[in-house]
């Protein structure tokens, strides 16, 4: 006991940089962590939120005329608001009535509560929403009846709710559905991705001023210490720095999580509240991660004998061999393997799934293992280089190269799994929303379209409104060719003017003067007389389809997405019968403001079901951008952290240098050859690594995407941009976080320093 | 006739493919110091390690007090070295971080005293040595014979048997250099200690009850003083 207190004294009395730098990295550590598996809970807390305000609806007619509870009765109208969600509740509640969390009371009629974002935006532009949040707002919704910070939601009082359900009660779901065990797997992964740099700054800062202490346990040797109460004691010095560093942690992440939150690819945001880890998780964290600081700092000295004389090491610095290039030549060879027998080993086959997984993992574990020999491949390729500066940097590196390597590491790791990622989240993107996507390119931008009118439309009003382009009403007929024997024999076309659909659509379809159209491939026959049938599919007219019938030109995705009915676009002047709006298109000018504007100028039925192309492919395209986000956050804290680490591990070793470094400098080497030596011994084995892991990165891209063109006939291009980007900001962070040491090159390299010595 | 308190039998010890010891012997009586002269490089260090046991012969035998000292344990060895033994060598015995009071308090709490006490005895022996004034420095912010004082102080604290020094005035001047030999040996007297003492300095040899010449890692001669 008495020894850890001596230990406790030591730590807090000696090397107070390595004790704060070792605590600062656990912090790091501590905050990534907590923040990493807070993740998870937050997404499950927002799905609670949803299903908690979610309800079971009586069946009225069951009930009619019975006796019942008081009652309230809901109608709810999911839309958009300048691109975001938006939801409103009709209300009509008895006294008494069931409610959701959050709410103490209903809004009666005329009256409105709303959620903070939806009020600024109400007092923002506040002709926008009038219609659609119709009444006084009478109180803000407070965090426990929303499922986000930014979400725009809004309870409307009204006397009569119209086509609502009456409320059982709230709750849908008595629990909501456990996270998917992929997505558990891909945080934990997420988190231990972003531990590696940061463990590498925590092993970094125990090794900081390794000597001093050598010579402090020494000491303490000599004067009878046992080497069990030498390890107590730097085992103690890791304790402290790991609980300084748990308790920083957990001040981080309290102050830290509520902009954290805003990086979470989740709609709407999250409540700072929810972004919180479960017990368990709070437990392996606080206790863990001193617990490895303080093996991190035993383990450091494993291979050293601390005896009352000094300290030697155990074993002799190992040699690098070239051999430590084979596991990721093996590693890459797997992807090779499964690229060139895609046809039969694709991923989702055993053996396909096997070479993937296998040989991702190897190229990983690989590039760490290949890491020294790289280094030593930079030293090397430096000793070529004339001058002085190369010569000290690439000797330096060539001693050990394991110890250039050790910092490098993490971030080579970061920057692999990073590239890889950077490659194959298009992908996956892809194939959530690539037909919507390719939209986006064809279709001019505010494109409003809606459901079915239930009330009228006032076209005239809203063709009028600035920033309105062009108004188009889709209706919908049915008829039936020649020998209809059945009424399944009957098929729907689109009724709407091909001139004035071109000018909605921006595009000239190529109508001509003809009255009817084919819309892509169609079958119909030119000049046969159809019959154009009503609800109850009695003939109501004729229909001589034109002899020549032209097709117009629409992109594919536009007819695949149901946007048109059937294929054929008659004309309204042909039919006799009104077809009714099954769609109106609404051509904006492309601003927020006109599109609002002409939301605005819709019944409330179709106001809340207007939307534009890039508001739906935001479903999807929001959760791609926000792991997009995530990746890059991700990428360049790594390189922070990296950053730092390396910063760290150049200050210690030119401290440790000190005396040669006055020495030369007393012979009369200028202080700039030794500044670019610095420069160099840490850039040289960086470069080479990141060059290496950056190639590992294509060929597995490469390998991985070839594979998927050959199963599924797509093609996909490599991210070179994006790589060539993050390469440079490994670079940029490589040269500040050692230039940031030079200034200690200078200080301690001057000849006075022999005499400080 | 006296039993030795240390004694050395034939001892041989080689780093690496250099020899250092080749078959020295020595006696070390109680309260008797000793001083073991020869030129650089003899091995008069590396006889003195072996007898405080820090480092382990290949060869021979060291006894203390009757007892095999070179057998036991690297445990048991701290142990001795933490209450048997005092050392005071030429640099770096004291832990930088620490005061001069925290170091001399060092070999009692790591024996398990408490603190308050260890401190209590410590300031008596830094007052008994003339540094009490630096006694809340620490040591890179003392001078050099206040530190070499310092660790005649942490030598004497437990109260030892045996002292060893290893040239304990080689970075003194001739003036600090006796100032602490009169202590350090005053006190050991005083006590009743051995010292084993290095040196070739035939100024600070002549403190030494008997001194004996090491060349080529063995006994060349020995001298009553």
């Amino acid at each position: 006991m008495r020894t850890w207190g001596l230990g406790l004294r030591l730590a807090l009395q000696a090397n107070r940089v390595r004790l704060v730098v070792t605590a600062l990295a656990v912090s790091f550590t501590v905050a990534f962590l907590l923040g990493a598996l807070g993740a998870l809970p937050a997404r499950q807390a927002k799905l609670d939120r949803l299903n908690a305000r979610d309800f079971v609806s009586v069946d009225t007619n069951a009930s009619k005329g019975l006796k019942h509870p008081p009652r309230v009765t809901l109608e709810t109208a999911n839309g958009w608001y300048r691109g975001k969600p938006f939801t409103v509740r009709l209300v009509e509640a008895e006294p008494g009535a069931p409610r959701p969390p959050g709410l103490d009371r209903y809004p009666g009629p005329g009256e409105v509560m709303v959620s903070p974002d939806l009020r600024a935006a109400m007092q923002a532009h506040p002709k926008e929403l009038a219609s659609r949040v119709p009444g006084r707002v009478v109180d803000l919704l407070p965090d426990a009846a929303l499922s986000g910070p930014h979400e725009l939601f809004a309870y409307v009082g009204v006397a009569k709710v119209r086509y609502g359900q009456v409320v059982q009660h709230f709750g849908y779901h008595p629990r909501s559905q456990p996270t998917p065990v992929e997505l558990k797997i891909a945080a934990w992964l997420g988190a231990v991705g972003l531990l590696v740099p940061v463990l590498v700054l925590v092993g970094t800062a125990t090794r900081l001023s390794a000597s001093s202490r050598d010579r402090r346990l020494s000491a303490l040797r000599l004067v009878g210490a046992t080497p069990r109460q030498a390890r107590a004691i730097a085992a103690t010095e890791g304790l402290v720095a790991g609980i300084a560093g748990v308790a920083g942690g957990l001040a981080f992440f309290w102050l830290l999580r509520r902009p954290a939150c805003a990086l979470l690819p989740f709609p709407d945001g999250v409540f700072a509240q929810d972004l919180m880890p479960t017990g368990l998780e709070w437990t392996v964290v606080v206790l863990g991660v001193p617990l490895l600081a303080v093996t991190t700092g035993v383990v450091s000295l494993r291979k050293v004998v601390t005896g009352p004389l000094g300290v030697r090491r155990q074993a002799p610095l190992k040699s690098v061999g070239w051999w430590r290039l084979v596991p990721v030549l093996v590693g890459l060879g797997m992807l090779v393997a499964m690229r060139l027998r895609a046809d039969r080993w694709a991923p989702g086959h055993g053996i396909g799934t096997g070479l993937l997984l296998g040989g991702g993992g190897l190229t990983v574990i690989g590039l760490a293992v290949a890491a020294p020999a790289v280094s030593r491949l930079g030293g090397r390729l430096l000793s070529r280089m004339p001058g002085i500066s190369p010569s000290l940097a690439a000797g330096r590196i060539e001693s050990d190269p394991t110890a250039s390597a050790r910092v490098v590491t993490g971030m080579v790791l970061v920057l692999f799994v990073t590239a890889w990622l950077l490659a194959f989240l298009p992908v996956l993107q892809a194939n959530r929303g690539s037909s919507d996507a390719a939209l986006l390119q064809t279709l001019p931008k505010g494109l409003l379209t809606t459901g079915s009118a239930i009330e009228p439309v006032d076209l005239g009003a809203v063709r009028a409104l600035p920033g309105v382009r062009a108004v188009v009403d889709l209706g919908r007929s049915t008829v039936a060719g020649p020998g209809r024997r059945d009424p399944d024999d009957a098929h729907s076309v689109t009724v709407a003017s091909c001139t004035a659909l071109g000018r909605a659509l921006g595009r000239d379809l190529g109508c001509g003067t003809s009255k009817v159209h084919r819309i892509g491939l169609s079958d119909w026959r030119p000049g046969t007389r159809v019959d154009v049938l009503d609800a109850d599919s009695r003939v109501t007219s004729r229909l001589a389809l034109p002899a020549v019938i032209p097709t117009l030109g629409f992109p594919a995705q536009l007819l695949d997405g149901g946007f048109f009915d059937g294929d054929l676009l008659v004309d309204p002047s042909l039919l006799q019968a009104d077809a009714g709006t099954t769609r109106l298109v609404i051509r904006t000018d492309g601003t927020a403001a006109a599109v609002e504007r002409a939301r605005a100028a819709l019944p409330l039925s179709l106001a809340f079901t207007a939307t534009t192309l890039q508001e739906q492919v935001a479903t999807t395209g929001q959760v791609y951008l926000g792991y997009l986000r995530a990746v890059r956050i991700g990428l360049v804290l790594a390189l922070l952290i990296g950053a730092a680490s390396l910063a760290v591990t150049t200050a210690d070793a030119v401290n440790e240098r000190r005396r040669s470094l006055a020495t030369l400098v007393a012979f009369g080497t200028p202080l700039r050859v030794l500044r670019r030596s610095v420069l160099l011994q840490m850039g040289a084995p960086m470069l080479t690594n990141v060059v290496a892991a950056l190639a590992a990165a294509a060929v597995a891209s490469a390998c991985y995407l070839g594979t998927l063109q050959t199963q599924n006939g797509e093609t996909w291009s490599l991210p070179w941009g994006s790589w060539a980007l993050a390469a440079l900001t490994a670079g940029v962070a490589v040269l500040l976080a050692t230039a940031a040491t030079l200034p200690l090159v200078s200080a301690i390299g001057r000849p006075e320093a022999l005499r400080a010595e | 006739m006296t039993e030795p308190m240390l004694t050395a039998r034939d001892l041989h010890l080689s780093f690496g493919a250099s020899p250092a010891l080749a078959g020295a012997s020595v006696d070390v009586l109680p309260g008797e110091v000793l001083a073991l002269l020869g030129p650089s490089g003899s091995g008069k260090s590396t006889l003195l390690h072996c007898l405080a046991g820090i480092l382990v012969p290949d060869r021979g035998e060291v006894r203390y007090r009757g007892s095999r000292l070179d057998s036991l344990s690297d445990e048991l060895r701290s142990g001795l070295r933490r209450t048997d033994f005092g050392f005071v060598f030429q640099f770096g015995s004291l832990v930088p971080e620490l005061s001069a009071v925290d170091n001399v308090a060092l070999p009692l709490r790591l024996g398990g005293h408490r603190r308050r006490e260890s401190e209590a005895r410590a300031l008596e022996w830094l007052e008994r040595l003339e540094v009490a004034d630096v006694a809340h420095k620490r040591a890179g912010e003392m001078s050099g014979g206040q530190g070499q004082r310092v660790a005649v102080a942490r030598a004497l604290v437990s109260g030892p048997r045996v002292i060893f020094a290893d040239e304990p005035t080689g970075a003194l001047d001739s003036l600090n250099g006796e100032l602490v030999m009169d202590l350090l040996v005053g006190a050991a007297r005083e006590q009743g200690s051995s010292i084993v003492l290095v040196t070739h300095e035939p100024r600070i040899a002549a403190y030494a009850d008997r001194e004996v010449v090491i060349r080529d890692g063995a006994l060349a001669a020995a001298v009553v003083a």
